[in-house]
């Protein structure tokens, strides 16, 4: 990244290119917040947002801050949709993307991650989502405390954070992502 | 057996009740240092009675989020009971460690609060991060080090066997907090209970009726509610509570643009930033870690005001001393368009030689707009809603990304004909 660059511009220009990446699918705000955490996490983009840990997954509300500034520079449209317990937002790309993500001299670097993180997670869930970066958010945080877990920890974590999800199915999540690499959990 | 409460009195609240191992805990030297942090810096200068401290609000903090506690309790008991496993220990443990988090969560401020937190070491961890560290990571180092015989140890604890790693896992926002994860909303959110006390608190001490909204009927309307994108609960309200939150959201938009952000608040912080680096070694406070967190503890407001009194600081602390502050000459509106971008920039360039000082009123009430908080359905069988969607004052909260332009109170009258002389002006009053 281009140090004199600020880190706003990026983080527009990322959250623009995730969107534009995803079209013709649109991204409700949860798969916006998880895969900007992935390309943070996973692929070392350096966002600077400053994640936490709630029942539905890992979050900053900075995103949401630079997703709004997004919409108001008219790189990305949102119109709320109706899902089966409420409502919810669909986030595509606006008139103005190619610009906002031209704006930052850096991006180029990260289109093959944007487009990775794309290829990987953009057709999930929002449950899928949440539940993959519970999985990796539990991961990191024994990892960066010098402690190592098990597969079954890192479930048994998540499924109480989550009560609703089936153990099975948080358990497959766990093994593909550990085939990936993308947890160390034992 | 009984065991014994102590009530302090409270401005706001009217009593805040503790037990012994809450008490206990208050008594800790690392606690009683919150009644030498001032909660709002050098906001005094400003508003006379903006003189409490960390240490009320952090026992206000702790009331509040067992109001919170209790009332999603009372209302969704039985979501906890079914989908979370809670008994009647596991409400009553985790009510506890909810307390806990919530009074020890600003242990960690440095002196006169946010004002001079820029002063902070960087520190990287290696997931594209490189930011100064925050207080609330010099809240959980405190813990760790210095609550961790009274939390751990304490005979009270024998029932709950918690783990200083569980007070701060909920501070942190980490996984360390498990099951408890449901909570953290209460200690940082939209709807938290830092934000629900320091309105009221700072609206009270600061003698201005802009903080203030319905907070008991908020208590009495805060749910879990199922998230519209997803299979988890949220901290919400119900749908009869959508207009308190909506108080919430103004009073906090109200308190920054009149408090927080008040034109000479805001220059203050710029000159008590300054003076207070000319006193730290490198110009940075000691980091969170090793022996350098006790360095950082023994900095509070006493030994800043001591040390200014003593003649340190420079000019930037003369100028406080002498309330001889910078004055505004420009700023641009809340939400500045392009032509109020080029035209604050005309008027940077304009106070060529009068060494401008830029501040900047980014960091602003918005997130709460932003970060919609969900509305339980009205009607059996209905729809989460979200308070953006309810509400057309939320939907329409913008982000504040107001620029002001500062010079020394000498160079006022001279940087105000030049600001003048520019077409198409925008000049304070």
């Amino acid at each position: 990244m281009n140090t004199q660059e600020p880190r706003a511009d990026l983080r527009l220009a990322t959250i623009s290119a995730l969107v534009k990446h995803a079209a013709p699918h649109s991204l409700g705000r949860t798969a916006v917040m998880k895969l900007v955490y992935f390309l943070q996490v996973l692929h070392k983009v350096p966002l600077g947002y400053d994640f936490r840990i709630y029942t539905y997954g890992p979050y900053d509300s900075q995103v949401l801050e630079d997703l709004k500034v997004a919409e108001l520079k008219g790189a990305v449209k949102s119109s709320t949709v109706g899902y089966a317990v409420g409502t919810g937002y669909s986030i595509t790309p606006g008139s103005e993307a190619d610009a906002v993500v031209a704006r930052s001299p850096s991006i180029s670097e990260f289109m093959p991650k944007i487009s990775s993180v794309i290829n990987e997670f953009g057709n999930r869930s929002a449950t899928d989502l949440e539940m993959a970066s519970t999985l990796v958010f539990v991961d990191r945080t024994e990892m960066s405390s010098g402690r190592t877990i098990t597969i079954a920890d890192a479930v048994r974590k998540v499924k109480e954070m989550k009560p609703r999800l089936e153990p099975i199915r948080i358990s497959q999540e766990a093994t593909s992502l550990k085939g990936k690499g993308h947890i160390a959990a034992a | 057996m009984t065991v014994k409460t102590f009530e302090i009195r409270c401005p706001v609240y009217g009593f805040i009740s503790l037990d012994p191992w809450e008490r206990e805990i208050i008594e800790q030297p690392a606690f009683q240092r919150l009644r030498r942090i001032r909660q709002l810096g050098w906001t005094d200068a400003v508003y006379p009675g903006a003189m409490h401290t960390r240490f009320e609000h952090s026992l206000g903090v702790m009331h509040m989020a067992s109001l919170l506690y209790n009332g999603v309790q009372e209302r969704c008991g039985d979501i906890l009971k079914t989908e979370y496993q809670y008994d009647e220990a596991g409400i009553s443990r985790y009510r506890r460690l909810v307390r806990l988090a919530a009074l020890l969560h600003d242990v960690g401020h440095g002196p006169f609060s946010h004002a001079v937190e820029e002063l902070a070491p960087y520190n990287g961890d290696g997931e594209g991060r490189r930011r100064r560290y925050r207080h609330e990571e010099y809240s959980t180092a405190i813990i760790r080090k210095h609550f961790r015989d009274v939390i751990e140890n304490h005979p009270a604890n024998a029932n709950y066997r918690f783990t200083v790693d569980d007070v701060c896992g909920l501070i942190e926002g980490k996984a360390a907090a498990g099951s408890a994860a449901i909570w953290q909303e209460l200690i940082s959110s939209q709807l938290d209970a830092d934000r629900m006390d320091y309105l009221l608190r700072d609206s009270f001490h600061s003698g201005v009726e802009y903080g203030r909204y319905d907070w008991r009927r908020l208590v009495n309307s805060v749910e879990l509610v199922p998230d519209s994108e997803s299979d988890s609960w949220r901290l919400g309200v119900s749908d009869g509570g959508r207009h308190v939150a909506e108080g919430l959201i103004i009073a906090r938009y109200m308190m920054f643009s009149q408090v927080y952000f008040h034109k000479a608040r805001v220059i203050l912080d710029y000159h008590l930033h300054h003076a207070v680096e000319a006193l730290l070694p490198q110009g940075v406070f000691p980091a969170p870690v090793g022996d350098e967190l006790d360095e950082y503890i023994a900095w509070d407001d006493w030994r800043v005001l001591g040390l200014f009194s003593e003649g340190q600081g420079g000019e930037h602390a003369r100028r406080l001393k002498d309330r001889n502050f910078f004055r505004l000459v420009y700023e641009t509106p809340e939400i500045p368009s392009v032509e109020d971008e080029a035209q604050l920039e005309a008027a940077f360039l304009c106070l060529d030689g009068l060494n401008p000082v830029r501040r900047e009123a980014r960091k602003s009430w918005y997130k709460i707009g932003s970060d919609d908080l969900p509305v339980a359905a009205s009607n059996a069988g209905g729809r989460t809603m979200l308070l953006s969607e309810c509400s057309s004052i939320v939907r329409q909260m913008a982000p504040s990304r107001s620029v002001r332009l500062y010079v020394s109170k000498e160079d006022r009258s001279v940087a105000k004909q030049r600001v003048a002389a520019l077409p198409k002006e925008r000049t304070p009053s």
